[in-house]
């Protein structure tokens, strides 16, 4: 790319999401969504691998949904988000602490470990670089 | 060329005011020829739009060339860090360019290179109202150092007033920092900016109108002298960016800063220090290496390593050319080099480059990786010794009129400075 003109007018990057079912009887009840799109709804027996391409300059939110456990009879269920990378930059579990987990118990800390039902989300509510400029501290990001 | 290798943001949100009240567009680049422009912002706005078009199109500005010397010697230079301040790394500079937060605006001076932005990020020299008559100074910036240059004959008159001195051009650039809503940092520098009216002057006006506590303020002293009424302007800020100006530990900065004493400057950089580390201000030794000290410039480096606080210079000197680190052979070059490389061996590094260099967390590492730079300066840079001459006519002048020498401050150079007619 020799000056301004050449770059691209759409650029893409790949979001891709691990993640593992933790049970002994009853595999965990799961939703996975980004930007409010489904990639996944049902019971999830195995670890799955979901890879998506995403427009660079869109905010993502990635959204991880427990349901239906029930506690009496599930001790183990429970959902391991293995890991997040984004344009292959690992987000998660490097940076679980930009995470919310809005659960039934009201455990706050964030986590990559849902035990509980509830919506795990990350919510880059700007293009990804931005918000990696400033979750790692990179100095000021002026705006025009 | 490519744009990765010469694109730099800095002229969307950025440009400087020169002691004479003339405007350039970036601290870094080499000062340019007289503008037209009256107004600082027609200047930023349309004066700069050549040097947009420019790096839009991928070439390198003329001007702009310290910056790639800086990046040959894994410098961070000053394109990097302005890169930065836009959310745009060279690592990722396709995708990084494109989510930076002035992206559109890049889009919008294709064409004529012109903007609607402001500059929200300026360096602004104050004049030359100073205490200090460094070697590697100019009359421009010194105004004790004009005074003996016009009694050495080496100009025949001190420059003229600065622009602070007009109440209407400060009244101007005041009214156009309140008016400028994402304003983010004002550098100020001398002269020495404690002593200089104008610095607390406009201090006090950003404090009146209003603006002081969402900017960032910095600026740099020559730890010579202490001026309360300033601190207590300071605090007032958001955040303050404290520059301290020093060359070295030892004697040779008494030499070079003439006529500091090391002894009072230490006993203000402490001050200044407990002072930062109260108010969490970002703290930095702000060095000028010359061929004068950079024997001695590692005792900076292992001081502000020991009290993790950061470095910085602004470039490899390029002026005066005398005084430039190559003047000094190879063999004493590559022995400083050892030097360094040694203590830098000793210390615990994590090898990756760090850009945000005012990052209080990263001093250490910064601190490390800007002295590797001038290691790779001393070995690599050609050969310019041929230089010496010049300098040496120019400390014996220096030196009719301060009564000093340079052998009692750096004996270890008298063979070779004796072949040049010391």
């Amino acid at each position: 790319m020799k000056n301004f003109l050449e770059l691209p007018d759409i650029e893409q990057i790949s979001i891709e999401l691990v993640i593992n079912p933790v049970f002994d009887l009853f595999a965990p009840k799961v939703a996975i969504k980004i930007n409010n799109q489904i990639l996944f709804a049902g019971t999830m027996n195995s670890t799955m691998q979901f890879k998506v391409q995403h427009k660079l300059q869109s905010p993502i939110g990635i959204s991880i949904e427990l349901l239906n456990k029930k506690y009496s009879l599930e001790h183990e269920t429970a959902v391991l988000i293995n890991h997040i990378t984004i344009d292959d930059i690992k987000v998660i579990p490097k940076h679980v602490d930009q995470s919310v987990y809005t659960n039934d118990h009201h455990y706050t800390q964030p986590t990559n470990y849902m035990g509980f039902n509830g919506i795990w989300s990350l919510d880059i509510d700007r293009p990804f670089y931005q918000w990696l400029h400033l979750t790692t501290a990179q100095g000021w990001l002026l705006e025009p | 060329m490519s744009l990765a290798e010469n694109f730099c943001s800095s002229p969307w949100f950025h440009m400087q005011i020169t002691a004479n009240g003339k405007y350039q567009y970036c601290r870094w680049a080499r000062p340019i020829e007289d503008s037209q422009y009256q107004h600082p912002l027609e200047f930023f706005q349309k004066g700069m739009g050549t040097i947009r078009q420019q790096l839009l199109a991928g070439e390198l500005p003329q001007d702009c060339e310290q910056c790639k010397v800086m990046e040959q010697h894994n410098k961070v230079s000053g394109r990097q860090r302005q890169l930065l301040k836009t959310g745009i790394v060279l690592e990722r500079f396709e995708k990084t360019l494109m989510s930076s937060t002035f992206f559109e605006k890049f889009k919008q001076s294709h064409g004529t290179g012109s903007t609607d932005l402001k500059p929200v990020d300026w360096q602004i020299h104050l004049g030359n109202f100073c205490n200090s008559g460094c070697v590697f100074c100019t009359p421009d910036a010194s105004s004790r150092l004009a005074q003996e240059f016009v009694k050495l004959k080496i100009i025949s008159t001190a420059p003229r007033h600065t622009w602070t001195d007009d109440p209407q051009q400060i009244d101007q650039f005041i009214e156009l920092l309140a008016n400028t809503p994402n304003l983010a940092y004002l550098h100020f520098i001398g002269g020495e900016t404690l002593i200089t009216p104008a610095f607390g002057v406009i201090l006090q006006r950003m404090i009146d109108a209003g603006v002081a506590a969402r900017i960032s303020i910095g600026f740099t002293t020559n730890l010579t002298v202490w001026r309360q009424e300033i601190v207590d302007l300071l605090v007032q800020f958001r955040e303050v960016n404290l520059g301290m100006s020093v060359e070295c530990l030892d004697s040779v900065n008494d030499y070079v800063r003439w006529p500091s004493q090391i002894i009072t400057v230490q006993s203000i950089m402490d001050q200044w220090i407990k002072l930062s580390r109260s108010h969490g201000w970002i703290t930095t030794l702000r060095v000028t290496p010359t061929c004068l000290t950079v024997s001695r410039l590692l005792s900076v480096y292992q001081y502000a390593y020991h009290e993790q606080i950061g470095v910085e210079s602004c470039n490899f000197l390029e002026d005066p050319a005398h005084l430039r680190i190559n003047v000094l052979p190879l063999g004493i070059r590559n022995s400083i080099a050892d030097s360094f490389e040694t203590w830098i061996a000793q210390q615990v590094s994590t090898g990756e480059q760090v850009i945000n260099t005012r990052d209080p967390n990263q001093a250490r590492a910064s601190v490390l990786q800007d002295a590797a730079s001038y290691v790779n300066y001393l070995r690599t840079a050609h050969d310019e010794t041929h230089r010496l001459a010049d300098l040496i006519r120019y400390l014996k002048l220096l030196e009719t009129s301060r009564n000093n020498s340079v052998l009692n401050y750096l004996p270890e150079y008298e063979e070779f400075f004796r072949t040049a007619g010391y």
